[in-house]
Formats: structure tokens, sequence, C-alpha cells
């Protein structure tokens, strides 16, 4: 006992109990309302919200007032599981989400790996402000340039590749043949200049001494990208993967909502697309709520994994 | 590395033609939007590539123009960018200060609070239902500018910017009768204005490009943002049938009863043109704090 006062003596500069330092503390917490309100009504009631994956939903009743599903609740879960539907939509937003976390990756450095050989500052600055500005536009402005480009109705690109094609029709918007690669080549173009950012400052701090000393051992640009600035940047590189990684249910909403069409569901619809239709649009909603929980959960899962991995590995997590 | 050798001219030269034909790729969409925009359906067909219109001409956009949908829906987006982004940042300034201080009594329970929204959420149709049921906040424009909760990522670039500043200042001005509010607001965010200008080009791109939440709950025309006004007119064939109809009126209206038919893809990249241009004149002078902000951001909060 005599040990433990002696302890507690020099941490005691906290007057009061819990009440007054709440009653001194009353503006700061007036301060903190409004975020936490909003957080509550926003972030919150709607996590409580997906107890509608569990019930049957009633326009009447509302979320919380509907009735419990049949099979414990698991009625949705089960119906989900049976639905050719959802597990091609879930096939489909696995592979495009991993085929742009590659994509993507590699079109970032290998950006961000030019440019930082690039010795003209002005030239250097042109690039960048050029590669940058897609970044900026929504997915609806992007989605209706890449509709002038292809249109079927004389857009540029799709008159010429008629000409190569021997002046045969050729249809590329809402074709599933090409789909796919609509989504990966307009990802590049929106984000390969933004997304290199973080790479062009990792490149930056590498130890300038590692560069010379290759120099006089007669390496090469490549050679000392390669095996100095490769290595040096892959903590960062690690990091950014182990974010997409967790982000690997989300295969891009915005993006796909614009560019795809019923013709090209089989190949381009996703999880959030799919919500969005049997949802808001057919009002299937404790299917879709389903659907949902399945879908976050998972999500949160894979943040937990592949930061308990990238830990593992030695490198800083993310949580 | 002061001589270059060979090798070292071929790569550069390579290098800088790349990235210069990148540079180009990246334009020629853009460019090629603006130049259908300006030509006639003959001329547009009778060339390979429009690099620059022999007769440019503005009918497309004087007929874009003769609805007031543009004007509606510029407006609209105005609102939202405005109203939206002071919303966002009170929500963010407030937080973010009140989280400075790490004695408050709940301290780690608040600051878990915010920072698990960053990991997870409800997913689209709770929020959906509570918004239009129980908010019932349907075809409203708050509905495009309050129902978000706080900016976490924000929150933490602001929070970890004003822990920065010495504790003696706020202490002073409390000393002198200041109440929280007034230190917030006088001492501050003022000490922290190029941060908060940062974070308020963020959130105003972000509420410029809005369209997902106007999709989800907005259903009269006059109320879409500019956003959904080009979307529909664009990519989505059934509204544009519609809207082309009313339009052609108009336009007939305008310029005096001519049955003359608009080239339907110059009016389609005139509504591009009008949608892009706003963030197009901005973009030269925002971008730099755009890259600072993402390098800030990247600071583990």
């Amino acid at each position: 006992m005599a040990t433990k006062t002696v302890k507690a003596a020099p941490a005691a500069p906290r007057a009061g109990g819990l009440l007054p330092r709440i009653w001194r503390d009353r503006f700061t917490y007036a301060l903190l309302a409004p975020a936490f309100v909003f957080t509550i009504l926003f972030a919150y009631w709607p996590i409580y919200g997906m107890v509608l994956a569990f019930k049957d939903f009633s326009f009447k009743a509302g979320i919380f007032g509907s009735p419990w599903a049949k099979n414990f609740g698991f009625f949705w879960f089960i119906k989900m599981f049976n639905d050719p539907g959802f597990l091609h939509v879930l096939g489909n937003t696995v592979s495009i989400s991993f085929w742009k976390i590659v994509i993507g990756t590699l079109s970032c450095i290998l950006f961000a790996l030019l440019l930082n050989e690039v010795r003209g500052t002005i030239y250097k600055r042109a690039i960048q402000t050029v590669m940058y500005l897609p970044y900026f536009l929504s997915w609806v402005i992007m989605a209706s340039v890449i509709y002038n480009l292809f249109t079927s109705s004389g857009g540029v690109l799709n008159r010429l590749l008629q000409d190569l094609n021997g002046g045969e029709k050729i249809q590329i918007i809402s074709n599933p043949k090409y789909f796919r690669a609509e989504v990966y080549i307009s990802m590049v173009w929106k984000s390969v200049g933004f997304g290199s950012i973080i790479y062009l400052a990792a490149i930056a701090g590498v130890n300038a001494e590692l560069y010379e000393a290759a120099i006089i051992d007669g390496a090469n640009r490549m050679q000392r990208a390669w095996f100095i600035t490769l290595p040096s940047i892959k903590s960062v590189i690690v990091l950014l993967l182990i974010l997409d990684a967790a982000n690997i249910m989300n295969a891009g909403f915005d993006q796909i909502y614009n560019l795809y069409s019923p013709q090209v569901y089989d190949v381009g619809d996703i999880l959030d697309t799919f919500i969005y239709r049997r949802g808001v649009t057919n009002g299937e909603f404790s299917f879709t709520t389903a659907v949902g929980l399945f879908k976050n959960v998972v999500s949160f899962g894979l943040l937990l994994l592949v930061n308990f991995i990238a830990k593992r590995l030695g490198e800083e997590g993310v949580l | 590395m002061s001589k270059r050798s060979i090798g070292d001219w071929v790569f550069d030269s390579f290098n800088y033609l790349l990235l210069g034909v990148a540079g180009l790729v990246t334009l020629f969409p853009f460019w090629n939007v603006i130049m259908t925009s300006l030509v006639g359906s003959t001329e547009y067909y009778s060339k390979a590539v429009v690099l620059w219109p022999s007769a440019p001409n503005l009918t497309a956009y004087l007929y874009i123009f003769s609805t007031n949908w543009i004007a509606t829906g510029f407006r609209t987006t105005f609102l939202i960018t405005v109203l939206g982004t002071l919303f966002d940042l009170a929500l963010v300034c407030t937080a973010a200060y009140a989280m400075t201080k790490k004695d408050l009594a709940g301290y780690k329970f608040f600051n878990y609070f915010f920072l698990l929204t960053m990991y997870f959420s409800g997913g689209l149709i709770p929020y959906y239902l509570i918004v239009t049921q129980y908010l019932k906040l349907t075809d409203t424009l708050a509905s495009m500018i309050i129902t978000g909760s706080l900016s976490v990522w924000s929150y933490l670039v602001l929070r970890n910017f004003l822990k920065e500043i010495p504790a003696e200042l706020p202490e002073s001005a409390k000393i002198d009768g200041a109440n929280e509010l007034t230190i917030l607001l006088r001492i501050m965010l003022p000490l922290s204005l190029p941060s908060i200008a940062t974070l308020a080009l963020f959130a105003a791109v972000g509420h410029w490009n809005e369209w997902g939440r106007a999709l989800y709950f907005i259903n009269s025309q006059d109320k879409l943002p500019l956003q959904m006004i080009l979307r529909k007119i664009v990519l989505d064939p059934n509204a544009a049938r519609g809207m082309r109809g009313s339009m052609d009126k108009a336009y007939q209206q305008l310029v005096g009863g001519t049955n003359e038919t608009l080239f339907e893809e110059a009016v389609k990249a005139a509504t591009v043109v009008v949608a892009t241009l706003p963030i197009m004149l901005v973009y030269p002078f925002i971008q730099k704090y755009f890259v600072k902000g993402v390098l800030v951001g990247s600071v583990k909060g």
C-alpha cells in the first residue's frame, strides 16, 4: 500500500474527479459536438442500420421496425451465396481491383522513375502539370471525354480504329470485349500523374551518396534505378500496396458506373454498382444491405490481415 | 556527373520524348472535345482529326444555353461547393482543435470514435434509407451538403498542425479571459490558415465534382448539379432523349423557327467543355497546394 501512494503522488496534478474535469472542459466538448453528432448521424447510424441485413424490410416499419428475417435472420445471406449474380459480381470486383492495383502501381512507379531522370525543371513542371490534370476532374467528365473519343457515331479514335481494321465497323463503348481495357487505361490516364507524387517524394529522399558510389562503380541509369532507387523506396511501395489490398472490395463505383451499360454488366458489374442497382433502383434493400455488410466485413478483415502481415515483414503498418 | 556519355544522351532523348508523348496523349482527348464542340458535322466527318476548325462556330453552346439547365446546374454546383466546403471545414476545425487537448476526459474514446469511420462504414443502403426515410432529405440541397460525417483525413492533418502551435499561446489567451471558441477563431485558425486553405481546396474540388449524392437523392431537374446534367446529356441515352426534345424547342424559339438539326456530337462536347472549363481555369493555381496536401497527408496520423 505504501508504494502505491508514493507512486501515485507525482501524477496528481489532475485536479478533482471526473465531473469537475468535464465541467472545466465544457467548451471543448461543445466544440467537439458538431463533428460528434454528424459522425453519429452519417457514420454510426448507418453502421447500426446494417441490422437490416437480418430483417425483412418494410417501408412502413422502416429499418429498425422491420421484422426479423427467416433462418434466424440469415435468410438474405443464404440467398446471397446462392445468387449466381452476386458470386459473379464478387469475382468481377476482385479481378478488376487486382489488375487496377498491379497496373496502377507499376505505371505510377515507372512514371516517377522516368520523371526523376528529367533534369530540366521547366520541362518537368510542364509534364507534371499536364499529367496531374485529370485527377481533378470527375469520372462523369472523364467518361464523357472517353465517349467523345470512341463513340461509334464518329469518335476520332473509333474512326481511326475502323480505318486500321480495313473500314469495318468497330464498337468500343459498351463492348464486353474492350470494357476491362477501357477501365484500366482510363484509370492510368486519370491517376498516373497524381499517384506518382508520393513515389517521387520517396525517390527524392534517397541518399545521394548511394548514387555517387554506384556511378564510381560504373552503374548505368537502369542499374541505378533497379539496384538503388527501387530498393530504397521499397517500404513506401509496400505501404501503398497494403492500403490498396485492403481496398480490394472497392473496384471504383464512380468510374464503373459512368463507363458501363447493360451490355457490359457481365464483365463490368462490381459489388458497388450491383448494390446500387438492386438496392436503390430495384428496392431490394435487405438483400443489398446483406451484400454491403459482407463487403465491409471482408474489407475490414483484409485491412487487419495486411496490416498484420506488413508488421511481420518489418514494415510500418497503417493501424 | 560532369561528362555525359552517349548512352546518357540516348536515354535522355528517349525519356524526354516518351514523357512528352505521355503528356500529349493525356491532353489530346480534352483538346478533341473542345474542337468537336466548335465544328459542324460535315467538317467533323470529312477530316480524320480536327486540330483546328476551319470555321469555328458556337451554335452548340447557344443550343445548350437555350434552356436554363446549365445555369441551374451551375447554381446548384456553386451552392453545394461553397456551403459544403464551409460545413466540412466547420466540423474539421472544431474537432481538430478540441482534440489537441490530450487531458480531455474521454480523449481516447473520441479519437477512436473518429478513426474507426475511416476503416468501417455502414454501406450505401442503410445510409440511403436513413437520409431518405428517417431524415427526409430527398430532393433537397441539404442532402448534398450536410449528409457527411467528419473527414478524418483532414481532421488528422489539421490536428497534427495545431499540435505544433506552442501551448503558451492559447494558455495566455485563456488567462486573459478568452473562451475556447474565441481562441479557436482568433488564434488557432489564423495561425493554421495555409493548412486550412489546402484542406478547403480538397473539399471544394470534391464538392464541385459531386454527382453520387445527386444520383441517390435528387429528383428535380432544377436541383441537379452540373455533373449530373452533363451525365444525363452525354452518358444517359434515355434521359438525353427527353432533354434534347425540350432543348430543341427552346433553341428553335431562340433562333426563330429554323428546323435545322444540330450536330449531336458537338452538343455533347459543348456540355463537356462547359462542365470542365471552371476546373481547368483554377487548376494551374491550386495544383501545388494539392501536391503539398498529398505529402502532408501521407504522414501517419
